[in-house]
């Protein structure tokens, strides 16, 4: 039984079984939290924290950090706003640009790491300002914002993107679920998703099984930080204009919701759909916490407590089995 | 006399296993008990139940006759008791000083470590055993056995009346054996009583008194060890007649496949003059650290050499990567399993098949189905003990985990297999299996380099021995000239080619 | 691999090529037709003098705030009308108050001709404050001073009084009854807690206006703010008669919620700040008013103080109310208020 209770699929049960336990008692005690419209704003809210914490896994689980991702949120964010509102470039182009400099900064993270030998923590950390700082740079220190009264079809396309709804059901959202089951494709039934949980579970035994490690780590890098720029553009999206300072912490938050969703940080664990649990969890916390009405403060609080609390539950289920 | 010490009827049983049954076995001063089993017998658990780190599901432990509740190592330590594990239990980062007192540091009057105090009881230590490495050393730096004998004078350094080996000399050459040996004699001529874990039975022939054989959780016999035969032991351990340690073989040698022209490391390694033949099993004998798997190594690709000469089937060949080795057919079980040879929180299927992933792409994606059913083959194949496919290979005992490792060198096509320590901390039916396993490989032609510090192995297996000495081949042997006595010149430098 | 290479490095080159672009290319409304050698940096000192002009350090709150950059904008103007060069400095946000004290002790050593200082935090500035006048240093600040007053003279909104206008405004919208959900930006920083105390003193005088929650704050992030509303109008049924962001952030979160709701026009919206998105919401009829300090004023009014320090005047630790106004769909075109939030 205890190697049922050791087993990946039992970690994720785990986690579901909490969110819906969350999910029956925010029902019972708090008011309107079961109307439908406040479930698929949940949704909404909850997508940008999703595609980060997707973007996040990939790369814990190869065995590193990426503290640059909410940086490269940013970044982004502002390089398509840019595009879209001084160089009337068109919407899919604009977020395809996005993208890429997502592409980039990835590929810089991975070569400080496999190549310059830095450690994630302290590379990720570096490139966090550099990227932020280029961001600032190239925004000005100003919103850039797209006014329906200047581009018309760029301001109705991210509305629609950012804060649109198909039936009540949120766009953003259907990204994030269709995102997250390419993702789970990929991590799961590809050979680059499985060099990443070899690589991240001993890296040396991984190459000297000949796999190609410096390749598989700037990948996994790459793929975090363009669900990161795609995190920007979507935040871009739904304000209609980019932040220089969007995705602050975010990088955090995105590691919150992987750790939560039981991916491990030594690296060779973890899935995509435990991530978006993680970050689902997160999610309604906030919005349980929001619609009592109960300070912001508190909210730091209890999301700081149910990291704590998923990391040691992890450790005691393993301590039990004897591992 | 007194017993030591007493442990009655334990039982542990872990899930899906039940390790250990009924177990009853005492310790008299003086003696050194021999404990034998394959693995997986429960010599490892029994051991650990006695140093606190697993507790007993039943029974109970009497030390000087009195009953004791050992609940963790800690406790174990203040009765007298000190094991040296097969798994080191040491950090890499700090001095030997400070790994051998940890916890146990003498402070100075200002509350401080005493360092001074540090450095001379270590010393005193270093030459007790007769090992020139300094105290301040930092134990990363150590080699293998080295660090082996730091772990046996931490244990000595506690003053333990009850002293546990397991596997101690598994990386240990001749003379520090001989030197270990001494120590034990001594120290039970002090009283202390000792068990000894091995799967050496020449070393158990010069020391033991007494002998345990264990098998699968179950005690089967002890007796006074003159009165214990080869055969007899090794039926008991194994519940079968084994007539030959190493089976028999008729090699079929064809054309060259590999030679290691130059391989040269500054102030390392100065190879040449290798060579392998198709079918050939070749040994590369030598003490620890003379350059053996440096130069296996160097060939596969994991490490950078200076200069590096190699040719297969002929053809120069440049190999930078590991995956270049792989690709030119060449395969590589490390020495140490656990610290490269596998990625122990994954499971088996994962294992088996890492050396080639991208074979078992169906339409594009990987197919489980595929990568299960490849796994399936090695495990009935070469009888892996595992509850499911999926068992985390961290679980496995050191036996199965070898095997595992094997398996994902067979699950690529390769032309040469060179085995580091092959047979290292596993038991005697297994490494029979492996044995076979071996020669099964020469008979489809392969070319396999053996690495190995177990003399009667290189001997018992080899056509043709290299061996090697500070960096150096010193020595080629074939067959008909192999004797321990021959290599052992060779490896010490006393005769150079 | 290569070729992914190859395409990553021809991007960086774009991105590269862009940001050029980007750092050159002004935003609109801040910059003063004539060129004049003026920086603008976040982090860096410089103390280039080599033009033989005085100088002026400004260290202000935030370096991505539309308010800030146009107090910036006031600074540079009446510089140059002067013929001094300015040198104006941000931290990042306005929760690096080390930051800013790091700037200030800098900006000393450059021994400048006046310096002018926003302080993030009244009491941690006072320290810093304190040795600047002791250099000798002529100092004005804007928007907001140390409880100490080192500063000569004090350029700001009261905040308190700005927020207590701003309700009346709001309630008289409502008609003096109703709920409102009040929403601040940062916690700890004296305008936004001031905002928060002067509205709800306001409040209190109308018994039938409910301010529903206690503090909220979005942590000066658009998209927290707007979750934030979004979440208070689920739990009362979008019920809700006003809605108030105290500051440009909060503000325009809270805009977008109830605009991505659907409910703009039928909850009241007003807040603080008037920034170009603001204003633009202001006309869609959104947002219904927003109370615009005159930071333009402040940074123009802060350097014409230094000179009058230069030129003998005691300021006497006088604090100057540059005043606000609320600006409205109706009022929004005339020249008065053009004036102030489109400097």
């Amino acid at each position: 039984m205890n190697k049922i209770k050791n087993s990946p699929f039992f970690k994720l049960l785990s986690r579901l079984s909490v969110l819906i336990i969350l999910f029956v008692v925010l029902a019972l005690t708090t008011h309107n939290f079961i109307k439908l419209s406040n479930l698929t704003t949940i949704l909404l809210q909850v997508a940008i924290y999703a595609v980060i914490a997707y973007g996040v896994t990939f790369v814990l689980i190869v065995g590193a950090t990426d503290l640059s991702a909410g940086s490269v949120v940013g970044l982004a964010g502002i390089v398509s706003a840019l595009l879209l509102r001084d160089y009337a470039v068109s919407p899919v182009m604009a977020i395809i640009a996005g993208l890429i400099t997502g592409a980039v900064c990835g590929f810089l993270n991975g070569v400080c790491i496999t190549y310059l030998k830095i450690i994630p923590f302290v590379a990720t950390l570096g490139t966090s300002w550099i990227f932020r700082g280029v961001c600032q740079l190239i925004g000005d220190g100003q919103p850039v914002t797209i006014r329906s009264s200047e581009n018309p079809t760029a301001a109705e396309f991210l509305k629609v993107l950012g804060s649109g709804r198909i039936g009540g059901f949120p766009v953003a959202a259907i990204v994030f679920i269709i995102l997250g089951l390419a993702l789970s494709v990929i991590l799961s039934k590809t050979v680059l998703g499985r060099n990443i949980y070899a690589t991240g579970s001993n890296q040396e035994s991984a190459r000297l099984s000949g796999i190609n490690v410096r390749r598989t780590t700037i990948y996994a890098f790459i793929v975090c930080d363009v669900l990161a720029a795609l995190g920007g553009v979507l935040i871009t999206a739904r304000l209609s204009s980019g932040q220089v300072s969007a995705g602050t912490g975010y990088e955090l938050e995105g590691i919150a919701a992987a750790v939560i969703g039981g991916v491990s940080l030594m690296g060779g664990e973890g899935s995509i759909a435990g991530a978006l649990i993680g970050a689902l969890i997160m999610g309604m916390l906030r919005n349980g916490l929001n619609l009592n009405g109960i300070n912001s403060y508190w909210q730091q609080i209890v999301i700081g407590a149910v990291l704590i609390f998923a990391v040691a539950f992890d450790l005691f289920q393993r301590r039990k089995v004897g591992t | 006399m007194e017993k030591l010490l007493e442990m009655e009827h334990i039982s542990k049983n872990f899930p899906g296993v039940k390790a250990l049954d009924d177990i009853n076995i005492d310790l008299y001063p003086g003696e050194v008990h021999a404990l034998v089993g394959e693995n997986g017998a429960g010599k490892s658990t029994l051991m650990k139940i006695l140093n606190g780190v697993y507790q007993p599901d039943c029974g109970r432990i009497l030390v000087g006759g009195k009953e004791v509740h050992i609940s963790d190592t800690h406790a174990a330590h203040k009765l007298g008791i000190n094991i040296v594990f097969q798994e080191f239990n040491l950090c890499n980062a700090i001095s030997v000083s400070n790994n051998i007192f940890i916890g146990r540091h003498k402070h100075n009057k200002w509350g401080m470590v005493d360092d001074k105090w540090l450095y001379s009881e270590t010393k005193k230590l270093m030459d007790y055993m007769r090992l020139d490495i300094d105290p301040n050393t930092i134990l990363g730096e150590l080699s293998v056995a080295e660090k082996q004998l730091v772990e046996i004078a931490k244990a000595i350094s506690t003053n333990a009346k009850i002293l546990v080996f397991d596997e101690p000399t598994s990386a240990l050459t001749e003379k520090e054996i001989e030197r270990l040996f001494e120590i034990i004699k001594t120290l039970c001529s002090e009283g202390c009583g000792i068990f000894y874990i091995s799967h050496r039975m020449e070393e158990l022939d010069s020391i033991a008194d007494r002998i345990t054989v264990l098998r699968d959780g179950q005690h089967i016999d002890t007796r006074n060890y003159k009165d214990m035969s080869r055969d007899d032991m090794i039926r008991m351990m194994v519940g079968r007649e084994l007539n030959n340690q190493y089976p028999d073989f008729k090699r079929n040698i064809g054309a060259v496949i590999l030679e290691i022209d130059r391989v040269f490391v500054p102030e390392q390694l100065d190879i040449s003059g290798i060579q392998v033949r198709e079918g050939e099993i070749v040994g590369f004998a030598g003490l620890c650290g003379a350059g053996r798997t440096e130069t296996a190594r160097a060939v596969f690709g994991a490490d950078r050499a200076k200069e590096i000469q190699v040719k297969i089937l002929g053809k120069p060949v440049k190999i930078s990567t590991p995956k270049d080795a792989i690709e030119h057919g060449i395969g590589y079980l490390t020495d140490d399993r656990k610290q490269n040879g596998l990625a122990l929180r994954l499971d088996v299927e994962k294992n088996i098949n890492m050396t080639c992933y991208p074979m078992f792409l169906k339409n594009g994606l990987y197919s489980q189905r595929l990568a299960d059913e490849n796994a399936r083959k090695y495990i009935d194949s070469i009888n892996i003990k595992t509850p499911s496919i999926r068992q985390t290979v961290q679980n496995l005992s050191g036996g199965n985990q070898q095997k595992v490792v094997l398996s994902k060198w067979l699950s690529r096509e390769t032309q040469i297999l060179i085995f580091d320590e092959p047979t290292r901390g596993i038991d005697v039916g297994a490494k029979y299996e492996i044995y076979k396993l071996m020669n099964e490989l020469s008979k489809k032609r392969k070319g396999i380099i053996m690495i190995s510090s177990d003399l009667p192995e290189i001997i018992g297996m080899c056509d043709r021995v290299y061996v090697f000495c500070r960096g150096r081949v010193t020595g080629i042997l074939s067959q008909s000239e192999l004797s321990q006595e021959r290599i052992l010149r060779y490896a010490a430098g006393i005769d150079v080619r | 691999m290569k070729r992914i290479f190859t395409l990553l490095l021809a991007t960086s080159l774009l991105i590269g090529a862009l940001s050029a672009c980007g750092s050159s290319n002004p935003a609109p409304e801040t910059e003063p037709a004539e060129e004049q050698s003026v920086q603008e940096e976040t982090e860096t000192l410089d103390t280039d003098t080599s033009t033989g002009k005085e100088t002026i350090y400004a260290v202000f709150k935030d370096a991505s705030s539309v308010f800030f950059a146009q107090m910036g904008a006031g600074a540079k103007a009446a510089a140059e009308e002067l013929g001094y060069e300015i040198v104006i400095q941000n931290p990042a946000s306005e929760a690096e108050i080390d930051k800013q004290i790091s700037m200030v002790e800098s900006a000393i050593e450059a021994e400048p001709i006046g310096m002018i200082v926003s302080c993030i935090s009244s009491d941690a500035l006072i320290n810093s404050l304190a040795a600047v006048k002791e250099a000798g240093i002529p100092l004005t600040c804007t928007d907001a001073g140390d409880n100490e007053e080192h500063y000569d003279a004090l350029y700001m909104t009261d905040c308190y009084q700005a927020a207590w206008d701003l309700c009346e405004f709001t309630c008289e919208l409502i008609d003096y009854k109703g709920s409102i959900y009040l929403l601040n930006a940062v916690a700890g920083v004296q305008s936004c807690e001031q905002r928060e105390q002067g509205f709800r003193e306001c409040a209190k005088q109308y018994p039938e206006v409910e301010i529903i929650n206690e503090w909220q704050d979005c942590d000066n992030d658009k998209t927290m703010a707007a979750n934030m509303t979004l979440d208070m109008l689920t739990a009362r049924d979008d019920d809700i008669s006003a809605i108030v962001g105290l500051n440009e952030n909060a503000l325009m979160g809270v805009a977008t919620a109830v605009d991505e709701r659907g409910l703009d026009g039928e909850i009241v919206i007003t807040g603080v700040d008037c920034s170009e998105d603001v204003q633009a919401y202001i006309r869609q009829g959104v947002i219904n008013g927003s109370s615009s300090q005159d930071p333009y004023k402040m940074g123009y009014l802060a350097v014409y103080g230094i000179q009058q320090i230069l030129d003998g005047e005691d300021l006497n630790h006088q604090v100057i109310d540059t005043g606000c106004a609320i600006v409205t769909k109706e009022n929004i075109d005339n020249p008065e208020i053009q004036a102030v939030i489109n400097p």
